[in-house]
C-alpha cells in the first residue's frame, strides 16, 4: 500500500445519515482506508483516511464515519466540527431514511457552513427500491450533488469523492487517474435497471419542485 | 461535572486511546442524561474565561436536549432561568461588550448552535411567558449610543441566525418532525401569534436592515434576503411585495456579489402558494420581464443560471395559471384571466429561448421545465381548436431552431460511438457505462432531453418539423458538396455534418406511420376511379425525406474523414432501408462505404463492430436488391472474416473459460450471418452459391482441421478452469492451450453463423416449393459444405467435449445446420447428443432440452428412432440433477429452470405428436417413472406455473392414452419396478373392471397408464385444489383449476360410464362426499360442456373447502 505523501492535501469528510443506511460498508469498500483506518471501538465514530490519486496529485479524505451514533448518542454534531465536506447517506429501500435527510443536512450545515455536500442513495442493487428517482429532489433545493450508489457492488463508489475533490480543489477538470483498490463487489448491479434509474433521475430533474406547504 | 472539558476533548480526539475514549464518551452520555446536567453545562457554556469551543458545543447539545426532548421537566421558573441566563449572556457577549463594528469572534458553529438553543426556548415560551421575544430582540439590535445611528452588527448577526432557526423549528416543511398533535398545534399557534403581533414589525426591520447592510456588509444583506425568501411562504405577501421593498430587492440584482441571493429571493416570492388570480396579480405587479432587461447577464454563468431558474419558475407559475383558469376547464374565473396569463407567457418565451440557447448547459437545462409546459399548452390549444394558430407556430419554429442548435456537439468535445437512439438498440456500440467523461455523459443526456422536446414538437406539427429538417439537412449537405467541389475539403466542420445526419435520423420520428420515400402516383383502379394502395414506382418523384436520403448518398458525405459522419450514415441507411427499394441506384454508395475503411474495416473498434451489426441489418432488409454486388462484397471483406480469439495476458486463478465473454466476436457473428444471407439468395444459381460458400467456409475448415491436431495433445485434465493456485500468463503452455480452444470455439460459432444466414430449407420446401424454379428439393450443393461443417464440428466435439465452450458452440452450430440440412442432419445427431450430454452442467441441460424440442418439432415422426434411443438417458440425466440438493441460490435457480425445461420438453413431445416415444419397447418400462415425476410437479403448488404445465402434460397424456382399458394394466404387473412404485400409493383403489374398449389395436399400449389414471391422476385432481395452501384468489391458481377441470372432463370423455360409475360408486364415497352431492357432481361432469363444468368445478371446490 503506497504511503500517502506527507504533502498530500487532507480534508475532513463527515459521513452522516440514519443507522443502517450503509455508511460503514461504504467507507470500508476502499481498501486503503480499511487497511489504515484507525478504529475507535464502540464509540460510534471511525476515522478512515481514504486516499485518491488525481491528475493534480494525491488527495486524502479523512472520513469521519459516524456509524452507530444514532443509537448510542455519542458526541453527535461534535464530530462535525471543522468538517470540510460531507456525505449524507440514505437507504433507497427505506423511505424514512430519505425523509430524515433534511434533518441531517440541517444539523450538518449548522456546524459546517458552506461546505460541499453529496447526497447518496445507497443499496441501488436491491430490486425492491422504495425511494423512486422522481421522489429525490432534496439535493436540488439545497444545491447538493446526488448519486445513486451501491456500496456492496461498488457502483458509483468514486463519484461522490470525485465531485467533492473537484469542489475542494476548485478544478472542474480534476480526474482520478487510478482507481482505488476496492473490495470485490459482493453483488452485481443490473446494468439495464441502472440505466432506467438514470433515465428516471434525469427526467425527474426536469420536474418542477413541488410547492412548499403554506397555510393559506 | 468537573471533568466535562477533559471528557469532551478525549471523546473527540481521533488519536486518543480507545478505552479512555470510550470512558470519556460514556461520561458525556451520563452528563446528558442526568436531570441537572444541563445546569452545569449552561454554567460552563457562559463561563469566563471561556472553555474550548468543542466543550461549549457539547454544553449546548445538553441544553438543547432538555429544551427539545425534556421540556416537560421545565417548569415556569426554570424556563425563566433559561431566559434570564440567555439574555444576560446575549447582553454581555453581543451588546455590552460589542464595539459595534466588530463581529463576535465565536466560531460560526457556536453562534448557530446558540441561536438554535434560543429558538428552542422561544418555542417553549413565546405563547406564555415571553410574548415580547421579538420586541426584546429588536431592541437589542437597535443602534448603540456610541455607534452613530448604525445597528448593532453582532446582534444582527445573532438575530438573523435565530430567525433562521425559528423557521427550521416551527415552520419549515422540509424538516421531518415526529410531532404530536399538540406540537403541531403549538407551531400553528406560534405562527398565528407572530403574524398578528410581530411580523409587520419584523418585515419593517428586514427592510431597514437590508437598506443599511447594502452599504455595510453584503454578507448580512445576503442572509437577510434568504430569510425573506424563507418567511415569504407564510406571511402576508404585501409586507414584501410593495414598491419600496421590491425596488430594494431589484437593486440587489445589480449588485454583483449578492445578486444570486436576490434572484433566489425573487424565485421564492414567485413560488409562494396563492390562488391563480392573486398570483396573476402578483406577477403583474412584480414586472420581472421589464427588470430583466436591465440586468447584466453577459459574464457570469452562475448568475445566468439563477435568473434562468427564476424565469423557469415564473413560466411554470404562468402555465399553471393558464391551465387553472382555462375557460374550457374551469368557468369560475373571469374570461380575461387565461388570455392575460398567455400574454405573459408569450412575453417570456423570447427570454426562455435566450436561455435555452445559452452556451452553458446548466443555464439551458434550468428552463427545460417551462419549455415542456409551454409545449403542453400548445397541445391543449391544438386539441381545443383543431389546429395550431400561426402565432404558436412561429414560436414553435423558434423553439425547434434553438433545440437543434443545442443538439450540436460542442467545440471542445470528442465524439464517441454510442447508440444513436439512446439505449435500447446498441449492439456493437460503446456502452455509456464505460464513458468516464462527465461532460460527454451530460451532453448525451441533454441530447436525449432535447429529443423529447423534439418529439413533442413533431407530434404537434409534423409538417413544420419535417420542413425544418429538410431545409437544415439539405443546406448542410449542399454546403459540403460545394466546399468539396471548390477544393476546400475539410472546411465543413464534422459537428455540422454529424448534426445534419443526426437530424436526418430523427426525421422518421416526425412521420406518423411508415415513412414514404417517393410520391406514390395514386393508381386508379379499373372499377371507377377508386384509389387503390399507392405504390411508388422506382424512379418516382421523391418525398422530402427521400430527397434528403438521395442527397446524402450522392454527396459522398460518408467519405468524410470524421468517424461520426460515417457512423450516422450507416444508422440512417439501416433505418430507411426501404428507400433503396425505390432508389436501388444508391445502393452501391452504401455498400462501398460499408466494405471500406469507413465501415467493416474501420480502425476504431466501436465503429467497426457497430458497422458489422448494421451491415447485417442492411443485408437482411435488402438482400434481394443486393444480388449484383455479392461477389464484390465478398471479395472486399474476406479479410474481416478471420477469427481473432485472444485471452487476457494473465488468467487469474478464478478464470473460467465458460464464463468468459468476447463481445467483439459476439458482434462479429452478425457479419457471418450477413454473409450467409448474401450467398443464399434465391436469385443466385445453386452452383454459384456453392462456390461463394466454399470460398468463405474452406479456410475455416482447413484451420480447424489443423488446430484439431494440436488440440489432441491438450492435457485431458484441462477443461477451461484455471483453479489450481497460480495465475496463468501469456506464453505458458496452458495459456496457449486455452487460446487454442477459444479459437476453435469462435470458428465453430462462425460456421454456425454462416449457416444461420441460410433460409430454413425445410419450411421453404413446404411454403414456396413451386417457386424454386428448377432447384432440386433438398439442401442443394451447399448442403455438401454444411455436411462437412457438421462432420468437423462432431470431430471437434469428440476431441474436446470436456470443454463447455466447445459443447456450447457445437450445440449452436447444429441448431443452425438443422435448418440448412434438413433430414440429412439426422445421421449426425446421435453422436452430437452423446457428446453434448457426456459432461453437461445444469444450465447446459436447460438449454439442451429446448434444442431437442426444436429437433423433435422439426423432424416429427422421422426422428422417432433417434429419439427412442436417446430418451431414457436424457431423462436419467435430468433426474440426476433434479434429485440433487441445490448448493446455493444460483444452483437452486438453475434447478427451477431445469424443471421448466424438462416439462417443456415433455409437452413438446406431445405437440410434435411424438408421445409414442414414451411407450416404445425401450422406454415403456420407464413410463411410470416419468409420469410419477410429472405427478410430483403437478402437486407442488409452491410453483404454480410449473404445476400448471404438469397438469397440461397429464391432460395430453389422457387425450393420447386415456381410452385404454383395464386389459393393458396387466402389462404393468410384469414390470417389477413400476409395481413397487405403484404400491406406494396411499389409497388402495380397485379399478373398475371391463371398462372401455381398446379403440385401435394397432396403437401402442401405454403400460400401466389405465391404472395410473385412476389411481393417481384422479386422486390429485381433488387433492391439489383441496390443499389449504392452494390459493383460490390467485390468478395463476385459477388457471390450474381450469386445467384440472379439463382433465376430469377428458377422462370422462375417454372412459365414459366406467369412469362416471367409479366416481359415483367408489371414489367420491371414499373421500367422504355425501351421496347426493356425488350424484350431482357426476351429472355435472357428464352433462355440462367444458366451460360450464369448469365453473361448476370451481364452485364445487370452493364449497368443499369451506
Amino acid at each position: 500500500m503506497a504511503e500517502p505523501t506527507p504533502a498530500a492535501p487532507t480534508f475532513k469528510l463527515v459521513l452522516v445519515g440514519d443507522g443502517g443506511t450503509g455508511k460503514t460498508t461504504f467507507v470500508k469498500r476502499h481498501l486503503t482506508g480499511e487497511f489504515e483506518k484507525k478504529y475507535i471501538a464502540t464509540l460510534g465514530v471511525e476515522v478512515h483516511p481514504l486516499a485518491f490519486t488525481t491528475n493534480f496529485g494525491q488527495i486524502i479524505f479523512n472520513t469521519w464515519d459516524t456509524a452507530g451514533q444514532e443509537k448510542f448518542g455519542g458526541l453527535r454534531d461534535g464530530y462535525y466540527i471543522n468538517g470540510q465536506c460531507g456525505i449524507i447517506m440514505f437507504d433507497l429501500t427505506s423511505r424514512i431514511t430519505y425523509k430524515n435527510v433534511p434533518n441531517w443536512h440541517r444539523d450538518l450545515v449548522r456546524v459546517c457552513e458552506n461546505i460541499p455536500i453529496v447526497l447518496c442513495g445507497n443499496k441501488v442493487d436491491i430490486k425492491e427500491r422504495k425511494v423512486k428517482p422522481k421522489a429525490i429532489d432534496f439535493h436540488r433545493k439545497k444545491s447538493l450533488q446526488y448519486y445513486d450508489i451501491s456500496a456492496k457492488s461498488n457502483y458509483n463508489f468514486e463519484k461522490p469523492f470525485l465531485w467533492l475533490a473537484r469542489k475542494l480543489a476548485g478544478h472542474q477538470d480534476l480526474e482520478f487517474v487510478a482507481s482505488p483498490a476496492l473490495a470485490p463487489a459482493e453483488v452485481q448491479v443490473d446494468v439495464g435497471l441502472m440505466a432506467q434509474y438514470n433515465e428516471e433521475l434525469s427526467s425527474a430533474a426536469q420536474m418542477p419542485l413541488p410547492e412548499e406547504d403554506d397555510d393559506l | 461535572m468537573d471533568h466535562i472539558e477533559e471528557a469532551v476533548a478525549c471523546a473527540l480526539s481521533p488519536t486518543a486511546d480507545p478505552a479512555l475514549k470510550q470512558q470519556a464518551t460514556q461520561y458525556c452520555e451520563q452528563v446528558k442524561a442526568s436531570p441537572d446536567g444541563w445546569q452545569s453545562c449552561l454554567t460552563l457554556y457562559i463561563r469566563e474565561p471561556k472553555s474550548t469551543p468543542e466543550t461549549r458545543l457539547f454544553c449546548l447539545q445538553v441544553v438543547e436536549e432538555v429544551l427539545m426532548s425534556r421540556s416537560n421537566t421545565l417548569d415556569e421558573s426554570r424556563l425563566n432561568y433559561f431566559r434570564q441566563t440567555f439574555m444576560d449572556y446575549i447582553r454581555r457577549e453581543f451588546v455590552n461588550e460589542g464595539l459595534d463594528n466588530t463581529l463576535s469572534s465565536e466560531p460560526p458553529y457556536l453562534k448557530n448552535k446558540f441561536a438554535h438553543a434560543v429558538a428552542l426556548l422561544f418555542r417553549q415560551t413565546y405563547l406564555k411567558s415571553w410574548p415580547t421575544f421579538f420586541t426584546d430582540m429588536l431592541a437589542l439590535i437597535a443602534p448603540l449610543p456610541q455607534s452613530a445611528g448604525t445597528s448593532n452588527m453582532k446582534m444582527v448577526d445573532l438575530f438573523l441566525r435565530i430567525l433562521m432557526s425559528i423557521d427550521e423549528e416551527v415552520v419549515n416543511t422540509l424538516t421531518s418532525r415526529i410531532s404530536s398533535r399538540e406540537e403541531n398545534t403549538l407551531n400553528i399557534n406560534i405562527k398565528d401569534q407572530m403574524r398578528e403581533q410581530d411580523v409587520p414589525r419584523l418585515a419593517n426591520a428586514w427592510y431597514e436592515l437590508l437598506t443599511e447592510y447594502k452599504e455595510r456588509s453584503l454578507d448580512f444583506a445576503e442572509m437577510q434576503l434568504r430569510i425573506v425568501g424563507v418567511y415569504v411562504a407564510w406571511i402576508d405577501i404585501n409586507l414584501i411585495v410593495n414598491q419600496r421593498f421590491l425596488s430594494l430587492i431589484y437593486s440587489f440584482l445589480l449588485t454583483t456579489s449578492i445578486r444570486n441571493a436576490a434572484a433566489d429571493c425573487l424565485t421564492d416570492i414567485i413560488k409562494k402558494g396563492m390562488k391563480p388570480l392573486d398570483k396573476l396579480q402578483l406577477i403583474e405587479f412584480l414586472g420581472i420581464v421589464e427588470v430583466l432587461q436591465q440586468v447584466d447577464l453577459a459574464s457570469d454563468s452562475e448568475f445566468r443560471e439563477r435568473i434562468a431558474r427564476l424565469v423557469n419558475n415564473l413560466g411554470l407559475q404562468l402555465c399553471q395559471i393558464w391551465q387553472d383558469t382555462n375557460p374550457q376547464i374551469n368557468s369560475s374565473y373571469p374570461p380575461t384571466a387565461s388570455p392575460a396569463a398567455y400574454n405573459h407567457i408569450s412575453q417570456l418565451v423570447p427570454i426562455l429561448l435566450q436561455f435555452l440557447r445559452d452556451d452553458n448547459e446548466n443555464v439551458s437545462e434550468a428552463v427545460f421545465g417551462f419549455l415542456r409546459e409551454t409545449l403542453n399548452i400548445f397541445k391543449t390549444i391544438k386539441k381545443a381548436t383543431g389546429t395550431l394558430p400561426q402565432e404558436q407556430k412561429v414560436l414553435m419554429r423558434q423553439i425547434l431552431e434553438s433545440i437543434v442548435m443545442k443538439m450540436k456537439y460542442g467545440e471542445d468535445m470528442d465524439w464517441v460511438c454510442v447508440a444513436i437512439a439512446g439505449g435500447s438498440e446498441s449492439v456493437g456500440t460503446i456502452g455509456e457505462d464505460s464513458i468516464g467523461d462527465e461532460d460527454m455523459l451530460n451532453f448525451l443526456e441533454m441530447r436525449r432531453e432535447l429529443k423529447r422536446f423534439y418529439d413533442q414538437i413533431a407530434a404537434l406539427s409534423a409538417s413544420l418539423t419535417t420542413n425544418f429538417l429538410h431545409s437544415a439537412v439539405t443546406t448542410t449537405l449542399t454546403t459540403f458538396v460545394n466546399d468539396k467541389a471548390s477544393g476546400s475539403t475539410g472546411s465543413s466542420d464534422w459537428r455540422d455534418l454529424e448534426l445534419a445526419l443526426y437530424l436526418l435520423y430523427l426525421y422518421g420520428e416526425a412521420i406518423k406511420g411508415v415513412p414514404q420515400f417517393a410520391v406514390g402516383a395514386p393508381s386508379v383502379g379499373a372499377n371507377g376511379g377508386k384509389i387503390v394502395h399507392p405504390v411508388p414506382q422506382a424512379g418516382a418523384p421523391l418525398t422530402p425525406l427521400g430527397e434528403c436520403l438521395f442527397e446524402m448518398c450522392r454527396s459522398g458525405v460518408s467519405a468524410y474523414p470524421h468517424p461520426s459522419v460515417s457512423a450516422n450514415f450507416f444508422e440512417i441507411a439501416c433505418r430507411y432501408a426501404n428507400f433503396f427499394e425505390i432508389r436501388p441506384d444508391c445502393i452501391p454508395d452504401v455498400l462501398e462505404a460499408f466494405v471500406g475503411n469507413r465501415g467493416l474495416h474501420h480502425p476504431i473498434t466501436a465503429n467497426r463492430t457497430r458497422a458489422w451489426y448494421l451491415f447485417w441489418r442492411f443485408t437482411k432488409d435488402l438482400k434481394f436488391k443486393l444480388t449484383p454486388y455479392v461477389e464484390t462484397v465478398l471479395n472486399s471483406i474476406q479479410d474481416v472474416l478471420t477469427v481473432e480469439a485472444s485471452l487476457p495476458q494473465v488468467l487469474p486463478v478464478d478464470f473460467d473459460l465458460s464464463t468468459f465473454k468476447d463481445q467483439t466476436f459476439e458482434t462479429k457473428t452478425y457479419l457471418y450471418e450477413a454473409v450467409g444471407l448474401l450467398i443464399s439468395q434465391e436469385s443466385i444459381p445453386a452452383q454459384q452459391q456453392f462456390e461463394y460458400l466454399s470460398v468463405v467456409v474452406n479456410p475455416f475448415l482447413a484451420e480447424i482441421q489443423k488446430s484439431l491436431e494440436a488440440c489432441r495433445s491438450i492435457q485431458s485434465s484441462s477443461n477451461g478452469v484455471i483453479g489450481d493456485g497460480a495465475p496463468v500468463g501469456a506464453g505458458s503452455p496452458r495459456h496457449h492451450d486455452l487460446e487454442l480452444v477459444w479459437t476453435l470455439h469462435h470458428r465453430l460459432m462462425a460456421l454456425g453463423s454462416f449457416a444461420k444466414g441460410f433460409p430454413d430449407f425445410m419450411s421453404k420446401k413446404t411454403t414456396t416449393n413451386t417457386n424454386t424454379a428448377g432447384a432440386t428439393p433438398g439442401p442443394g450443393p451447399c448442403g455438401q459444405i454444411f455436411k462437412q461443417v457438421a462432420e468437423i464440428t462432431l470431430i471437434a466435439l469428440e476431441t474436446l467435449s470436456r470443454f463447455e465452450v466447445i459443447r456450447s458452440a457445437a450445440r449452436y452450430t447444429f441448431g443452425r445446420l438443422i435448418n440448412c440440412l434438413g433430414q440429412e442432419v439426422q445421421p449426425y445427431l446421435p453422436t452430437l447428443i452423446t457428446g453434448l450430454l457426456q459432461e453437461c452442467s445444469i444450465m447446459e441441460l436447460v438449454e439442451f432440452l429446448p434444442f431437442m424440442g426444436q429437433v423433435a418439432h422439426k423432424f416429427k415422426a422421422t426422428i422417432m428412432s433417434i429419439l427412442n434411443g436417446l430418451l431414457f438417458p436424457l431423462v436419467q440425466k435430468v433426474f440426476f440433477f433434479l434429485n440433487q440438493v441445490p448448493n446455493g441460490t444460483d444452483e437452486a435457480m438453475a434447478l427451477i429452470e431445469l424443471r421448466k425445461s424438462y416439462l417443456g420438453f415433455l409437452m413438446g413431445l406431445f405437440s410434435s405428436e411424438l408421445e409414442n416415444v414414451l411407450i416404445t419397447e425401450a422406454n415403456g418400462q420407464h413410463l411410470n417413472l416419468i409420469l410419477q415425476s410429472v405427478l410430483h410437479y403437478a402437486q407442488d403448488i409452491t410453483d404454480v406455473p410449473v404445476s400448471r404445465i404438469a397438469f397440461g402434460i397429464l391432460l395430453k397424456a389422457v387425450n393420447s392414452w386415456g381410452s385404454q382399458g383395464e386389459s393393458s394394466a396387466g402389462a404393468i404387473a410384469s414390470s417389477t419396478s413400476s409395481k413397487s412404485l405403484l404400491s406406494n400409493g396411499n389409497a388402495k383403489i380397485v379399478a373398475p373392471s371391463g371398462a372401455g374398449s381398446v379403440e385401435n389395436v394397432e396403437k401402442l399400449e401405454a403400460p400401466g397408464f389405465y391404472q395410473f389414471m385412476y389411481e393417481h391422476i384422479l386422486r390429485i385432481t381433488f387433492e391439489v385444489p383441496m390443499k389449504p395452501t392452494f390459493d383460490l384468489q390467485d390468478g395463476q391458481s385459477v388457471l390450474v383449476l381450469g386445467e384440472i377441470a379439463g382433465l376430469q372432463k377428458a377422462i370422462a370423455l375417454k372412459q365414459g360410464d366406467a369412469f362416471l360409475n367409479y366416481l359415483n360408486g367408489v371414489y367420491l364415497p371414499l373421500i367422504q362426499c355425501p351421496p347426493e352431492l356425488a350424484q350431482e357432481y357426476v351429472q355435472a361432469l357428464q352433462q355440462l360442456d367444458a366451460k360450464q363444468f369448469k365453473k361448476y368445478f370451481q364452485a364445487f371446490i370452493q364449497k368443499s373447502r369451506s
